[in-house]
């Protein structure tokens, strides 16, 4: 190769590096000169979780987390959501499970938020006692005082009878850390970091994990493409309602104000597709009373037939029952643990061996398992379940969306009945109920066959 | 190319669709006898039945009923031979399952599926699993496999 030709290769080379590197610069700026960085909101999932803040911001005037309110109107409450996908496989024979599971690992969620705000109100009002020296004379240890104390606290409100458990804990830890007087404020400083190290700060969500009786579903969210779609659950628990778990565990006085309709009256009729539509988006167990005032649950189940035939909608209906019914068992049962180990409790230790939710993971399997042990644990006897009706629909998701929904109801005046008791319900006279439900257009969906989107029945806003 | 790939998918969802189809209606025709017979085989399917209790329920309930399931097809098929008069039944046992050791009824199930769950009010789970007979072959042996004369 001569020089020349040499030189002219090199010269090639470098002339089309130039070239490429201006082509480069110049496709460089002009990205930079065209395209505007810009930030899409990402709509694709988890949009019942913005129907329901919007609900609960919008519509309820409410926050999510501690809303203030006077004691004449029931007081404090709290109000969290839980999300989750619906999995299903396509099939649809297994659509009415996928769609209970979800609704399980979102109410799951909604609990544990709530476990959050509970532990994080605990810590702060323990923390401001102590600032305010309204707990100055702790009693000391194995004194008389302090058997009082012990004494005395079975007739401490629930709230109360937690923070000081959880004061005689904090007092421990700070004489473990050289403050013999847990009343100087340099002892109240040093509880204020204590009670935010993780250790004690997971006890605290342990305790507070024991004042969920009486958490139930406010109203559900759901919506779908017609392959993802997603459920969310407003979850909400105030003083009136823990009283009456207390009272469906206990057989406590009954809060005032509460419902007085039969249950057949309190679940939707099956007359006009918004009633149909309230069915639908029904799930799971909630606490009401009955006409006589007797503390009671209404629980929903779903079930799926395999396919559209006679014998298997009857399968399906049955099994819709049977869920319902082993809801309002480990809805009583689950409420009745928490009671049982609060009433027992003489330190914190109880509710940390006795923690459940806030250490179960968002799996339908550990949700299952943590259920079934409520279901046969027998804290409650919830014999005499009476049936209250059941609806088979398909599904604006698909055609092939089959299931069969089912109510069945529960109040205390059963459990001294019998197992036998088989009630009748004489009152089951269909009256519509008063309660305006705020529904999206249902047939309007239903056209393409695919997406859909619903929500639940509200609540009793009386709670 | 883009036709070809509509084609496919046309072809293939109508063959899953058939399939589907062919099932339910092959289930149709022997599901009053599954719960009794814990085992049936119909023209394109084999259908197994299993049963968990709840205490069972902490560990894999698919599982267990699947073990189950297994189970009761070893009872079809101890019952689908002609037995001897003169073994006992300890007897006839330890043959039964020493002659599955050397020749399994299947030597592996492919897809197996659960066709359908049910929660019965006495706390038991019952789960009817399928897989079909064109990918699985279940070796079910007669009496002389076992090196008796069929006096049946």
């Amino acid at each position: 190769m001569t020089i020349g030709k040499k030189l002219f290769i090199i010269l090639s080379l470098s002339f089309s590096f130039l070239i490429t590197n201006i082509t480069y610069a110049v496709e460089t700026n002009e990205e930079f000169a065209i395209d505007k960085p810009s930030i899409k909101l990402h709509k694709k999932s988890g949009q019942s979780k913005n129907m329901a803040e919007d609900f609960v911001r919008k519509s309820k005037k409410w926050k999510i987390g501690l809303n203030t309110r006077v004691e004449e109107k029931g007081g404090d409450f709290f109000v969290s959501i839980g999300t989750s996908g619906i999995a299903f496989d396509n099939s649809f024979a297994n659509f009415g499970d996928a769609r209970q599971d979800a609704f399980d690992i979102a109410f799951l969620e909604s609990k544990k938020q709530f476990i959050k705000f509970m532990g994080q109100r605990i810590s702060t009002n323990i923390v401001n006692e102590r600032k305010q020296g309204s707990y100055a004379q702790p009693p000391e240890p194995g004194t008389s005082e302090m058997e009082d104390l012990m004494n005395e606290m079975s007739s401490f409100e629930e709230g109360k009878k937690l923070r000081t458990l959880i004061n005689l804990k904090l007092d421990q830890a700070l004489r473990e850390a050289g403050y013999e007087d847990p009343t100087t404020p340099e002892a109240a400083e040093e509880a204020e970091k204590i009670i935010k190290t993780k250790e004690f700060s997971k006890s605290i969500e342990a305790s507070a994990e024991h004042r969920i009786a009486g958490f139930q579903t406010f109203k559900v969210f759901e919506i779908s493409d017609g392959n993802k779609g997603d459920i969310s659950v407003i979850g909400l628990w105030s003083n009136k309602l823990n009283l009456l778990a207390d009272a469906l565990s206990t057989g406590g006085d009954i809060p005032l104000g509460t419902p007085k309709k039969a249950l057949m009256d309190q679940i939707p009729n099956q007359e006009t597709d918004k009633d149909i539509a309230r069915w639908a988006f029904s799930y799971g167990a909630r606490m009401t009373t009955d006409e006589n005032g007797n503390p009671s649950i209404i629980s929903f189940g779903h079930a799926s037939p395999l396919f559209d035939d006679t014998d298997e909608w009857t399968d399906a209906c049955s099994q819709a029952i049977l869920q319902a019914e082993s809801f309002i068992a480990i809805f009583a049962n689950e409420i009745a643990s928490y009671k049982e180990n609060l009433n027992k409790a003489q330190n914190t230790k109880i509710f940390e061996d006795n923690a459940n939710l806030n250490n179960l993971n968002s799996e339908t399997k550990q949700i299952k398992n943590y259920y079934k042990k409520l279901e046969t644990s027998g804290y409650i006897d919830t014999a005499g379940i009476e049936y209250l009706d059941s609806i088979e629909i398909q599904h604006p998701a698909s055609e092939q969306a089959l299931e069969c929904i089912a109510a069945v109801g529960w109040n205390t005046s059963n459990r001294s009945s019998g197992e036998n008791f088989q009630k009748t319900n004489e009152a089951a006279e269909k009256i519509t109920l008063d309660n305006e439900q705020e529904s999206n257009d249902a047939n309007e969906e239903e056209e393409d066959g695919t997406s859909y989107s619903g929500e639940s029945d509200e609540a009793d806003d009386d709670f | 190319m883009k036709l070809m790939m509509i084609f496919s998918f046309v072809f293939f969802s109508h063959q899953s669709f058939g399939l589907e189809k062919q099932l339910i209606d092959e289930y149709k025709k022997i599901r009053s006898l599954i719960e009794k017979d814990k085992f049936v085989i119909s023209d394109n399917y084999y259908f197994l039945f299993g049963s968990v209790t709840v205490d069972d329920y902490e560990e894999d309930i698919e599982f267990i009923a699947e073990a189950n399931a297994y189970e009761n097809l070893d009872v079809y098929a101890f019952n689908k031979i002609c037995w001897p008069d003169y073994l006992d039944t300890e007897t006839k046992v330890k043959i039964f399952y020493r002659y599955l050791e050397l020749n399994p009824l299947f030597p592996f199930n492919q897809n197996i599926t659960i066709l359908k769950k049910e929660k019965k009010p006495n706390d038991v789970i019952n789960i009817i699993y399928v897989f079909d007979r064109e990918n699985n072959t279940i070796n079910f042996p007669n009496t002389e496999m076992l090196g008796f004369i069929n006096s049946c």
